[in-house]
């Protein structure tokens, strides 16, 4: 060893008061680094942020003046005289509602275990400004538990989500009913809907609202049916063939009607079915009978391929083949359509009900009709016991 | 045993050397002093921030740390092989067991001018001086570490310090 080579390199004692140095150094680097990330995310934040604070305020003020400038009409009561209709189709007399110069009348109601439709008509001083074709509204069906049994509007075009959601909840906090995010449109219930224009005289436009449910909804004593959200598009081609849609808003008014059940109704009862001998393809996972309409849910071998088929056009005129997938005649030769046949949760799951067979048609003979395999295949239905 | 931010002294006192050998062998003198530098204060912050780390093996804990702090310093270096290149014209030079390093004339006055000259030769004379000068390791050792005959080190400091001796004379001549 040199003394004068170590004292000049050897610099363990210097390099120990770098370290220590250096490491202090690098941990306020790094807090300092964290301050200035921090500082930096803060203001990325405030300065992405803030436009949407302000929207959200914007939206907010632009709320609450929709709340207070829609005029929502009183619950009109609605009854069924049922020395004239006992069901399931009840017709009402009543007096229209008008609001804003548009009168809102509901014509009558089907109502079964499974299925609800409502037919209201809609009069205007004016029609002729109205797209009748795509006109529709938004409507809510719940009961005197405040069970929502649908909440939905119609298609709206290139509105935020957000803003049909709030609304939805302010109708869901007006009723007094839970609102469920996660289940906007009361799927609990209702597992298909639809709103469809059932015809147009003069001024007037009648549309139909449905909805179904495969486990059936609940034995109800009042029907409650809000609607809302008046309107129609517009669409159309454009040259470079896509397709081009404007929303027209009608009326933002809301009409609000109450039906109190017959007591036939209420009394309702149901009475399982099965056939007299099994269909193969065919299975019935509920299969009941009321004093108002049939229910029929199971599986259909091939059912998913009719549907797809449907969907793909491999299947001409689907409308008329799926009244034939599952249909009811009788013994005097009568043919008994189902509601629209729908998906059920599993490999070719159906269901569908049908509102023109009730108890009262179990005195004759009733048998049950599946397409298998594209060929109809017929069995007597009987009682369950 | 546990350690803690406590015992970084101590630590740092017991595997300095041998870390800094190791160090110079497979990098250079210039660098080594950063390198080491960075050891130590890794292995600082991860006893600050443990609070308190169980090693059972001090020494070889700290040799894992200067690897990792290797690897890193020269990104593509394979710490498993020798990285060294000699000149072969020395090799097989037979030089007597009882020749004398003559170093005498090195002193705190003109280390710094000597240091300057050292490190104008070839990578492996600075590691060879810097190891046996420096860090006072053993002819021996060196050889072994390095992978170069016994010989071949002492006759490449000798003719080093001959060199260096001239120079400082003629220089010394030149001043008078």
């Amino acid at each position: 060893m040199n003394k004068a080579f170590k004292d000049y390199l050897y610099k363990k004692d210097d390099n120990y008061e770098k370290i220590l140095e250096k490491s202090n150094k690098k941990r306020f680097t790094r807090k300092t680094l964290l301050t200035r990330v921090a500082a930096i995310v803060i203001i990325l934040f405030l300065v992405t942020a803030t436009p949407s604070i302000y929207a959200k305020i914007k939206w907010n003020i632009e709320f609450r003046e929709f709340k207070r400038s829609r005029t929502v009409s009183d619950k009109i009561s609605l009854i069924i005289d049922e020395n004239v209709d006992d069901g399931p189709n009840y017709i009402l007399n009543s007096n229209p509602i008008e609001i804003n110069g548009i009168k809102a009348n509901v014509d009558s109601i089907v109502a079964t275990d499974n299925n609800i439709a409502v037919i209201v008509t809609y009069e205007f001083n004016d029609v002729s400004n109205i797209n009748s074709e795509t006109f529709s509204t938004g409507f809510l069906i719940y009961d005197e538990n405040k069970n929502v049994y649908y909440c939905g509007g119609r298609m709206h075009l290139g509105e935020k989500t957000q803003n049909i959601n709030a609304y939805y909840k302010l109708l869901y906090d007006e009723i007094g009913a839970e609102f469920d995010r996660k289940d906007l449109f009361s799927a609990k219930y209702t597992q298909s809907t639809s709103c469809g224009r059932e015809k147009v005289e003069g001024n007037k436009i009648t549309l139909r609202y449905q909805i179904n449910s495969i486990s059936g909804y609940p034995k109800f004593k009042t029907l409650n049916i809000k609607l809302f959200d008046l309107g129609y598009f517009m669409a159309e081609r454009t040259e470079d063939g896509k397709m081009s849609a404007e929303n027209f808003n009608v009326s933002n008014d809301e009409w609000n009607f109450s039906i109190d059940m017959p007591q036939r109704f209420l009394d309702r009862t149901s009475v399982k079915l099965k056939v007299a001998n099994n269909i193969e393809g065919l299975e019935l996972d509920k299969f009941e009978i009321t004093e108002t309409g049939l229910n029929v849910v199971g599986t259909l071998k091939d059912f998913g391929e009719y549907v797809e088929g449907g969907l793909n056009g491999t299947i001409e005129n689907w409308g008329e083949f799926s009244e034939k997938i599952i249909y009811i005649t009788d013994e005097e030769g009568n043919v008994y359509k189902g509601n629209e046949i729908g998906t059920y949760g599993k490999e070719n799951g159906f269901h569908t009900s049908f509102n023109n067979i009730g108890k009262d048609d179990l005195n004759k003979k009733l048998y049950l009709h599946a397409c298998i395999g594209y060929e109809d295949k017929v069995e007597e239905i009987i009682i369950d016991n | 045993m546990r350690y803690t931010e406590d015992n970084f002294k101590e630590i740092y006192d017991k595997t300095y050397d041998n870390n800094l050998k190791y160090i110079v062998l497979k990098t250079n003198v210039d660098d080594a002093n950063d390198v080491i530098q960075e050891v130590y204060i890794e292995l600082l912050n991860k006893l600050k921030k443990e609070k308190s780390i169980e090693i059972d093996n001090i020494d070889g804990f700290v040799f894992g740390i200067t690897k990792n702090v290797l690897k890193r310093f020269y990104k593509n270096i394979n710490l498993d092989k020798n990285i060294f290149v000699f000149s072969t014209e020395d090799t097989n030079e037979e030089i007597a067991d009882s020749y004398s390093l003559e170093d005498d004339f090195i002193n705190d006055t003109n280390i710094s001018l000597i240091w300057d000259e050292i490190r104008k030769k070839e990578d492996v004379i600075q590691k060879i001086f810097y190891l046996y000068y420096v860090l006072d390791i053993k002819i021996s050792d060196i050889a072994e570490s390095m992978n170069i005959n016994e010989s071949t080190i002492k006759t490449k400091i000798y003719r080093t310090l001959k060199e260096l001796k001239e120079k400082l004379e003629k220089e010394g001549d030149q001043d008078e």
